[in-house]
């Protein structure tokens, strides 16, 4: 009934609607727009970066919101109605439109169908005056001219990103041929073939990336794409020569409890293998001595069946294990041997470590070559973090009063030593000083702290050893980050004592000459990274506002990760 | 859309020539004699009240729909007079009961009283009382005792008095012209929200303006009533009720006319946030009805046959007003409820606004 009418009419209306919101998101937009193109002419200007991005966002921006107002068009209903308010026409066109919808319309429905479809084409005609669609002046005009300018090429990006000027190539190159100098002087005796392929590519790579360096036209981003690569490749090889399958802590806690393994367990633990791989072949030489004495056959039988009780399926775990059952056959000649082949296997595995570290070193200057290439380096300039520029850590009094032990306790542990009361606070460690509260609880009753170790006479005497050289352990010696290590001394005897009746067995070390002498135990770095580690459990308790807590964390974690590499 | 001027002038002529004339004739025709029918009825009141033009447009309609009216002003405006007025220029009978707290239902209603006949027998017969005209004017209902103005429940809906066995229906048309003075309310019983619903529209009586004021004292000030002349009968209004009824709406002016309706229910998602937090009940579903009837009669005097928008708003706030219940926090703090009636005209989007 008269609906055809009503319905093109109704479609005019919507279009014109749907054209008029449109234009209105434009002019709404028009100045972000006109801000846009603008930075991206200035950022062409300059050179500086590559404005791709401005060409999709306009492009984005106009494709975009005229799907928008599309998904939320007006129904036909409703655009008639809005063409009603417009004119003013007291909702006839709406009317018309749901009575010629009806088949069960009455008279009265009919008749103002009928009129209106007769004023139809009068409507019509003013449509265009009551829903018209103004253009704003820089509404169209901004997208338009972005349009324009990106299909004349003026912002089209330039492939490669924006050349490098002639002193910026010539840092490149030097930093190209450093970095190649360095990575024909990486050690790659301990490696395997395929570990050699490997390196053997990346020097490959790098001699490329020197002699492109000296080419004119090389864009920033590309250069900077392909030192990341070099880099990428260089750390992958360090991942695989670090790549050792190191002693479980049972095995080297066990091993660190008798005076003759308690080297081999401090290198270990340090991770210092090619100290470990002379302490193997010490202990080698020792077995393997004509004049080894009876008592200290025993001494390193029980001490290796104690390891080897641990299970651990390591290398050194593997050696330990042969020796262990070579010396219960009496035959120490096999167990030095075994010593002697792990003293091997972990020599190379050194100098793997080594090579490994050079490798990551060489990442580092790398990446660091990109910075250098584009900005020459003068005094004052920001480094890169590493290890060799970090300034002197400083343990911050709160950190230290952390570690105070408690009343009774040892006086002074080592960062990452077993908490108080743990095992240590309670077993006496051979050579360990025993706490004041626990020497005269020992001296009263004989039952828990055991009797006084010989040479730990300060700790006994309730003396603290803050001050002490040596630390509170004897034959593991302790030194401030950073500093030069006291002077090792190598522990002499272990000895069986029955602290108490019923008790079990404790043990002491005993150290010739002056007591607590000995280099320490950990790596210089072993110190912070566990402060940094103390300092991260810290933020986790600490109620630090939640922003502030994920900032301060991901500093450590850095310094963490600096530490570790 | 107004119908075609010539159209209007040929309809005014042949309404006058001939008030009851066939109303079968073509729409523009019968809304032409509407129009002609109503501004001589419009003419005529006018000898007998100045100004208060939109309060009396408003009994009008209220007339048309068969909807009877709630007055409220103060003492002295007219009320009374602009029920009397109607009575007599619309042909119709006029019966008034003054509402007193001693007022009983046997004095609207009436009641069986004892009748001697000619032959000396006496029997009951019921007395009919003043509710059995067509125009009820019932003054100050809001004086009479909540077991009088329950009288009127079932004579405003049903339109007939049930007394002992017997129904006895009303005369037709029946309106019920209700009065009340919204300031002394000392003595009063407030009219319970159910009787509050029957009636169609409840309309202000505004004080008059300067102009209005002077002409009431040229013109009203002597001792002469003023000679009104009937210019319609029941019949004419109840044809032109039927005719009113013919007028077409359409399904989004409907559907806005429910979402006014339902903007009033305070537990309704989309209500206004004034009436979530003030109103305690909402419209029943008998304003929607009188919002359409009372829409169709606007669309009828402004010439058209379709109802607009704008005839379902300017009916809105008459019959809504008073089936807005107020919680207690609204009559705390003294909110009106035409202000709830603006807000949700303001928020609820008419088709084409949203």
């Amino acid at each position: 009934m008269g609906a055809t009418p009503l319905r093109a009419a109704a479609f005019a209306a919507q279009r014109r609607l749907l054209i008029g919101a449109w234009l209105r998101l434009q002019r709404a937009a028009t100045w972000w727009i006109l801000a846009a193109v603008a930075l991206a002419v200035l950022v062409r200007c300059a050179g500086v970066g590559v404005p791709a991005w401005v060409a999709w966002a306009v492009g984005g921006w106009l494709l975009g919101s005229a799907i928008w107002v599309w998904r939320g068009r007006p129904s036909l209903a409703a655009a008639l109605a809005a063409w009603d308010r417009a004119a003013g026409l007291d909702d006839a066109l709406l009317n018309a439109w749901d009575f010629s919808q009806r088949d069960d319309a009455g008279r009265f429905a009919r008749a103002h169908l009928d009129l209106t479809l007769a004023q139809m084409p009068a409507w019509r005609a003013e449509l265009s005056r009551i829903l018209p669609l103004r253009v704003p002046p820089l509404g169209l005009i901004a997208p338009l001219a972005a349009l324009l300018l990106v299909g004349s090429g003026t912002l089209t990006p330039v492939a490669g990103g924006v050349p490098l000027d002639r002193a910026a190539r010539e840092r490149l190159a030097a930093q190209a041929a450093e970095v190649a100098r360095a990575a024909e002087r990486l050690p790659d005796a301990a490696l395997d073939q395929a570990e050699k392929a490997k390196l053997e590519e990346l020097r490959k790579r790098i001699r490329e990336a020197q002699e492109k360096a000296k080419e004119e036209g090389l864009g920033r981003p590309e250069a900077l794409r392909e030192l990341d690569q070099l880099a990428r490749r260089a750390e992958e090889l360090a991942a695989l020569l670090n790549d050792t399958q190191a002693a479980s802590a049972a095995l080297l806690a066990e091993l660190e409890r008798h005076a003759d393994t308690a080297e081999l367990a401090a290198a270990l633990k340090a991770a210092d293998l090619i100290k470990a791989a002379t302490e193997a072949d010490a202990l080698a030489k020792q077995l393997d001595r004509q004049d080894l004495t009876l008592d200290e056959q025993r001494r390193l039988a029980q001490a290796l069946e104690r390891a080897a009780a641990s299970g651990d399926r390591s290398p050194t775990g593997q050696a330990i294990a042969a020796a262990n059952a070579a010396l219960q056959a009496n035959d120490h000649r096999a167990a030095g041997a075994s010593f002697q082949k792990l003293g091997a296997q972990l020599a190379r595995a050194g100098q793997r470590q080594l090579a490994g570290r050079q490798v990551g070193a060489l990442a580092d200057r790398l990446r660091a070559s990109g910075g250098r290439m584009l900005a020459p380096a003068a005094p004052g300039d920001a480094r890169t973090l590493t290890l060799s520029n970090l300034p002197p850590l400083r343990i911050p009094p709160s950190a230290r009063a952390g570690q105070q032990p408690p009343p009774g306790g040892v006086a002074r542990r080592a960062v990452g030593n077993p908490p108080p009361g743990g095992h240590a606070a309670n077993i006496p460690v051979p050579g360990s000083a025993p706490a004041a509260g626990a020497a005269g609880a020992a001296g009263a009753s004989g039952a828990d702290g055991g009797i006084p170790v010989p040479g730990t006479g300060m700790a006994a005497a309730g003396l603290a050893l803050a001050s002490v050289p040596g630390g509170s352990r004897a034959g593991h010696g302790h030194s401030d980050a950073n500093q030069a290590p006291t002077t090792a001394r190598a522990a002499t005897a272990t000895s069986t004592v029955d602290a108490a009746k019923g008790n079990g067995e404790s043990e002491q070390r005993q150290v010739a000459g002056q007591a607590h002498q000995e280099g320490s135990a950990l790596a210089a770095e072993a110190t912070p990274l566990a402060l940094v580690d103390a300092e991260e459990r810290a933020l986790d308790a600490d109620p630090l506002p939640a922003a502030r807590r994920e900032q301060v964390k991901a500093y450590f974690s850095l310094l963490r990760r600096q530490l570790e590499h | 859309m107004n119908l075609p001027s010539a159209q209007v002038a040929s309809g005014k002529e042949s309404g006058a020539a001939a008030p009851a004339a066939d109303l079968a004739a073509a729409p523009e025709v019968v809304i032409a004699r509407f129009q002609s029918r109503l501004a001589a009825l419009r003419a005529e009141i006018a000898k007998g009240i100045i100004g208060n033009d939109g309060l009396i447009n408003d009994c009008l309609v209220a007339l048309f729909i068969q909807g009877h009216v709630l007055i409220e002003g103060v003492p002295g405006l007219g009320k009374t007079s602009l029920v009397r007025v109607l009575s007599r220029v619309l042909g119709l009978s006029f019966g008034r009961v003054q509402c007193t707290p001693d007022l009983m239902p046997a004095d609207i209603l009436g009641t069986h009283i004892v009748h001697e006949d000619e032959h000396g027998r006496r029997n009951l017969r019921f007395e009919r009382g003043p509710v059995f005209r067509h125009l009820l004017l019932v003054d100050e209902i809001n004086r009479a005792t909540p077991k009088t103005q329950a009288a009127l429940l079932e004579v405003m809906q049903e339109r007939q008095v049930t007394a002992g066995a017997e129904c006895l229906p009303l005369p037709a048309p029946f309106f019920v012209l209700a009065t009340q003075n919204p300031v002394e309310m000392e003595g009063t019983y407030p009219l319970p929200e159910a009787q509050l619903d029957r009636f169609a529209f409840k309309l202000m009586v505004r004080f008059p303006a300067r102009e209005d004021l002077v002409a009431i004292a040229q013109r009203t000030s002597g001792y002469t009533e003023p000679d009104l002349q009937p210019v319609m009968d029941g019949a004419e209004i109840i044809a032109l009720t039927r005719l009113a009824a013919e007028v077409a709406i359409s399904q989004p002016l409907a559907h806005y006319a429910a979402d006014l309706v339902l903007a009033t229910h305070p537990d309704q998602p989309h209500a206004p946030a004034s009436v979530k937090r003030l109103v305690a009940y909402g419209a029943s579903p008998r304003a929607l009805q009188t919002i359409i009837r009372a829409a169709r009669i606007h669309a009828l005097l402004a010439g058209r046959s379709a109802v607009a928008a704008a005839d379902v708003r300017r009916v809105a706030k008459p019959a809504l007003r008073h089936r807005i219940i107020r919680n207690f926090e609204g009559d705390a703090e003294g909110v009106d409820a035409d202000t709830l009636v603006d807000e949700i005209l303001a928020e609820v989007p008419a088709p084409g606004q949203g």
